[in-house]
């Protein structure tokens, strides 16, 4: 007989089995492609409200003005790529407002920041208007006809300007045509040290600031054709414009804050895909198992035939080939049919505006991953299958699995590493994660094989049911311990999605909870400082922090230099370029200190002891506290001794603990702390926050502190934060969505585990009833046995689902851990209970069912 | 206090420190040397070229990046503690870059330089310029500021440190404000030439 038409008839006899497999894969790989396809529909929205931030899909910026040779560059290569693009010129400078009757004080001016643009900007993005509203994309013709800005409404109030009247930028009278209340664009120039105002680049060369010594960013923002590689774009660009000043970025490196972030997201969202994946493989695995323990006299009697195992593994492998890319094509048609309808209900379903989206390359990669992993993962087990002797065949009971050695799995071990190396883009994530699954498989069967002993030595004193439900899990423990671990894994992961989820959440949320400041203050001087207190008191403004701020320059670390000894100008020439020059800043550079006696609520200790008390230097050296990762970048530990140069005195601390800092809390906090007692007299400036109730308030603080402190510096942070807040509300959702997914894929697993296991028992079920028992004692002890299997996975899961997170948060994410057992516990109680009456139901179901006899 | 008043007697025992003249540097971030090692900042430049034409001099670099004219005279007073003979005055850019009152500017400028007199510290006053963004107003009534001020105070005066390496690409960091080892090179050499006519 031929191969193919032995493999056919061989095909065709196992029809049951094809359709469930192709129904349990495609359950898996439609998990899997929800979790993907929402995945790349968030990173799509986010990618695309970061665009807002350029207001273009890609741009090129200088700080210093472009020479002739590098705009034709530019200039030519964009025309022969047909882009689009508009010039956006930003610069600093004084706004006056013009007055008809100059008071005895002088005419009012402020600084500004003054974005110049072209009528093409902006591509994406837009600001909202004060009584004018949001003006997008073609919108904002009115400022390039005549001399016209539109300012933001901090300026206003400062200038106290309204629409209509006019200022005076460098040589030339604009009219104030419209109030920022909220503008979507980030500045090239860093953090924002004056309130922004648009106009267009039209009336540049009148304003005749922009010239030679000048300080101003050179821009251009470029949209490109949807289906342009951006990647490839950067590529040309960078190969045509050597210099590396000219800064060439995309929307994510637009933002680190927002780039650092997309990274989380995208670490924990391909964990997620990862574990998804996982679990159906387990519930594959399982259902295969099935099937092949039910096949294996069926392997005999064809060796008795005369077939050989190499031939048949390769029926059977390729049997898994087809049945697999079955699965693949259906479950791929369904998820492409009802994308757009899933988009609408799960939108409606969490009140939040949810995308799915599925590229070329995630396609790609689900399906390859199911194909991959289905056959590394089936594929021993049908070799070990196939070693089965031929005596099985004179066995009338269904086997079990005997034969299938650990270092089968060894490739498939290998290929979910590369798998979650892939996914993750960290061979840390995948190797950790697999690892500590490793070991909670190892402990596990430690502890299923020390309580089911324990119980069968002491099962005679039990009753009947209890006596033989407990020596069932001890007697075929091959069979209860699979079962066991396909439900310690399910909940496990279960477990972990939650806590990590709530971890996340909590990262992201924190940040911009109710304490973060809405306004900034510094340079306020030492002289001011008691002032400012008193005002801060009367005015009753809620000031969230106020630190001191000293400079320094670290000089020693255990009494070794850290400045780089050369004469400048003797140094090798070529060191002398951008990149090298940004390092040896970062090196050099000089530090901000400060002293606390407590640490604030955005700092956590995460090494040592911090010591708030007040030093005596006489008695012993100050303590220090450093940040983690600034403490990592400088290579010092705890008790390293640390020299600082504070205004040509040497000050030496001794590092006694380490902190991480939510930076995003956008409160003042420091990489270096000193213990109170020493820093207090060394020259310092002060930097507070406020936050303030409403509207109304904000303009106060801005009148009183311009009036009282006009040195003073003042910046409004809470715009910055609403722009991150947009997109790390987008977060959160996908986070919560996708560990419901997860939950459900979870449920589904293990109800399919279940039910493939009972299904092995029910010659056994059969068995007991044709020796007298009722129906009602049958049920007892399934139900029993399910009971202990289920209750004893409950525990084990919240115990290793919680130590993976914390493996997890600490190493990967390097965040602390919320507990969140109240949710979780429950959560799983439901989850172990919703499984216990599925399978009471079954089990009522196979015993009423006549075909069991 | 203790520790610090030991540093300060260790200091003022020195013998170098007593016959030298100590010259302060109370300045910004140009001063300070913002992005660039502590021995590549013009300060400690100056002091190597002054003893290379032996002159017996001790550099104190009392520059703060980002700091106002309004730090001026607190942190003077914490330099003071120990013997000062000259104190060249570099601030006031930061308070141009960041608009604020020419007026307020001035008044703080002036007190720095009336303290250091009172305390017999002979000052150098060195300017900066605005750059030309800021307006043809404002940046011309900051640079009068000086002149006014010295002529006023009847001090030695700088108009332009950074002459010769504003606007160069090549001698300022990729910010294009601050200058890198091989700008302080060059702004070493002017206010050397500076400070050794006024020694």
């Amino acid at each position: 007989m031929s191969f193919m038409k032995f493999f056919w008839r061989d095909f065709k006899s196992d029809r049951s089995f094809n359709w469930f497999y192709v129904l349990c894969a495609s359950l898996g790989i439609i998990g899997l492609l929800l979790v993907e396809s929402f995945k790349v529909g968030v990173e799509d929205k986010i990618a695309k409200n970061a665009k807002n931030f350029i207001a273009s899909d890609l741009s090129i910026s200088t700080r210093r003005a472009l020479d002739e040779k590098e705009l034709k560059t530019i200039e030519e290569y964009l025309a022969e790529k047909k882009f689009n693009y508009a010039r956006w010129t930003e610069t600093y400078s004084l706004v006056m407002k013009v007055q008809k009757n100059t008071d005895h004080e002088g005419p009012l001016s402020k600084l500004a920041d003054l974005n110049f643009v072209t009528p093409e900007f902006p591509f994406y993005g837009s600001v909202v208007l004060e009584d004018q509203g949001r003006k997008g994309p073609g919108d904002w013709s009115s400022i390039h006809a005549t001399p016209t800005v539109w300012m933001s409404r901090d300026l206003s109030w400062e200038l106290n300007l309204k629409v209509g009247d006019h200022v005076k930028i460098g040589e030339t009278v604009f009219t104030v045509g419209g109030i920022i209340l909220q503008d979507q664009f980030s500045s090239f120039r860093g953090f924002n040290l004056a309130p922004k105002i648009f106009l267009s680049y039209n009336f540049l060369p009148q304003t005749q600031l922009v010239k030679f010594g000048s300080t101003a960013t050179f821009s251009f923002a470029i949209k490109l054709p949807d289906d342009t590689k951006t990647k490839e774009i950067r590529k040309e660009l960078r190969s045509l414009l050597i210099d590396k000043s000219i800064k060439i970025a995309g929307p994510k490196e637009a933002s680190q804050q927002i780039s650092k972030s997309l990274d989380l997201l995208s670490d924990y969202l391909s964990l997620i895909t990862l574990m998804t994946y996982l679990l159906s493989l387990v519930g594959l695995y399982y259902f295969t198992q099935h099937f092949l323990s039910k096949k294996l006299k069926t392997f005999s009697i064809y060796k008795a035939m005369g077939l050989k195992t190499s031939f048949l593994f390769k029926v059977n492998f390729i049997h898994l080939i087809v049945v697999t890319t079955f699965a693949v094509v259906i479950s791929t048609g369904i998820i492409v049919g009802v994308l757009p309808f899933l988009e609408i209900f799960f939108s409606k379903l969490v009140g939040e505006e949810l995308f799915f989206r599925l590229n070329a390359m995630s396609l790609v990669r689900i399906l390859s991953l199911s194909l991959g992993g289905s056959l590394l993962a089936l594929g021993p087990l049908f070799w070990g299958a196939l070693q089965t002797p031929v005596a099985t065949i004179f066995q009338d009971l269904p086997m079990e699995l005997k034969r299938i050695k650990f270092y089968y799995f060894i490739p498939l071990f290998l290929y979910v590493i590369v798998l979650a190396h892939l996914l993750a883009n960290s061979f840390k994530v995948g190797s950790l994660f697999l690892g500590a699954l490793g070991a909670i498989i190892i402990l596990a069967a430690i502890c299923f094989k020390v309580v089911t002993s324990l119980l069968d030595r002491a099962s005679g004193t039990l009753a009947f049911v209890n006596r033989h439900a407990v020596r069932t899990l001890s007697r075929y423990f091959t069979s209860s311990f699979t079962i066991f671990i396909c439900l310690l894994m399910g909940m496990t992961l279960t477990t972990f999605i939650f806590q990590l989820e709530g971890s996340l959440r909590k990262e992201f949320t924190q940040t911009f909870g109710n304490k973060r400041p809405d306004l900034f203050i510094f340079d306020l001087q030492d002289t001011q400082a008691e002032k400012f207190e008193q005002i801060t008191k009367a005015e009753g403004w809620n000031r969230t922090m106020f630190a001191p701020m000293i400079r320094g320059r670290l000089l020693k670390i255990n009494d070794k230099p850290t400045q780089k000894k050369e004469t400048p100008g003797e140094s090798d020439v070529n060191f002398q370029t951008r990149e090298e020059e940004n390092s040896e800043s970062m090196r050099n550079r000089g530090v901000n200190l400060s002293y606390r006696p407590q640490l604030s609520w955005s700092e956590t200790l995460v090494e040592g002891k911090f010591n708030g008390e007040k030093c005596i230097p006489s008695k012993r050296p100050c303590e220090i506290s450093l940040e983690q990762n600034y403490a990592k970048r400088l290579g010092a530990n705890l008790g390293d001794k640390l020299v600082f140069d504070i205004s040509g005195i040497e000050i030496e601390g001794i590092v006694t603990s380490m902190r991480t800092v939510k930076w995003t809390s956008f409160e003042p906090n420091f990489f270096i702390l000193f213990q109170p007692g020493v820093l207090e007299e060394a020259p310092k400036t002060f930097l507070a926050s406020i936050k303030v109730k409403d509207y109304a308030e904000k303009q106060r603080v801005f009148t009183k502190m311009a009036q009282t402190f006009p040195s003073v510096s003042l910046l409004e942070v809470s715009e910055i934060v609403r722009k991150l807040n947009a997109v790390f509300d987008l977060m959160v959702v996908a986070i919560k969505f996708i560990s419901f997914l997860s939950l459900f894929v979870a449920l589904v697993v293990l109800i399919a585990v279940s039910f493939n296991h009972l299904e092995l028992r029910k010659r056994e079920m059969g068995l007991f009833y044709m020796l007298g028992l009722k129906l009602d004692t049958i049920k007892k002890i399934y139900g029993r046995e399910f009971s202990f299997l289920i209750v004893f996975c409950f525990v084990l899961s919240i115990v290793f689902g919680t130590g993976l997170t914390v493996l997890i948060m600490k190493n990967i994410f390097n965040s602390e851990i919320v507990y969140r057992l109240r949710f979780v516990v429950p959560v799983m109680a439901a989850l172990g209970f919703l499984l216990f009456t599925i399978v009471s139901l079954r089990v009522r179901q196979l015993v009423k069912n006549k075909n069991l006899f | 206090m203790k520790m610090l008043s030991i540093l300060f007697l260790g200091l003022l025992i020195s013998g170098n420190a007593l016959s030298s003249t100590n010259i302060l540097f109370l300045g910004d971030s140009l001063t300070e040397g913002q992005g660039v090692d502590e021995n590549q900042a013009f300060p400690r430049l100056v002091e190597k070229y002054l003893r290379e034409k032996k002159h017996d001099v001790v550099v104190t670099n009392g520059g703060v990046s980002g700091s106002t004219s309004a730090s001026g005279v607190n942190r003077l007073k914490w330099h003071l503690k120990k013997k000062t003979d000259i104190m060249v005055l570099e601030l006031g850019a930061n308070d141009g870059l960041r608009g604020l009152k020419l007026t307020e500017t001035r008044k703080n400028l002036e007190e720095i330089i009336h303290l250091a007199k009172d305390k017999k510290v002979k000052v150098l006053l060195v300017g900066v310029l605005m750059p030309t963004n800021y307006g043809k107003k404002y940046t011309g009534e900051f640079e009068q500021m000086y002149k006014t001020i010295a002529a006023a105070e009847k001090v030695p005066f700088l108009p332009f440190i950074l002459n010769g390496v504003a606007t160069k690409t090549e001698l300022n960091q990729a910010d294009g404000m601050h200058p890198n080892p091989k700008g302080h090179e060059i702004i070493a050499r002017t206010v050397t030439a500076f400070v050794e006519k006024n020694l």
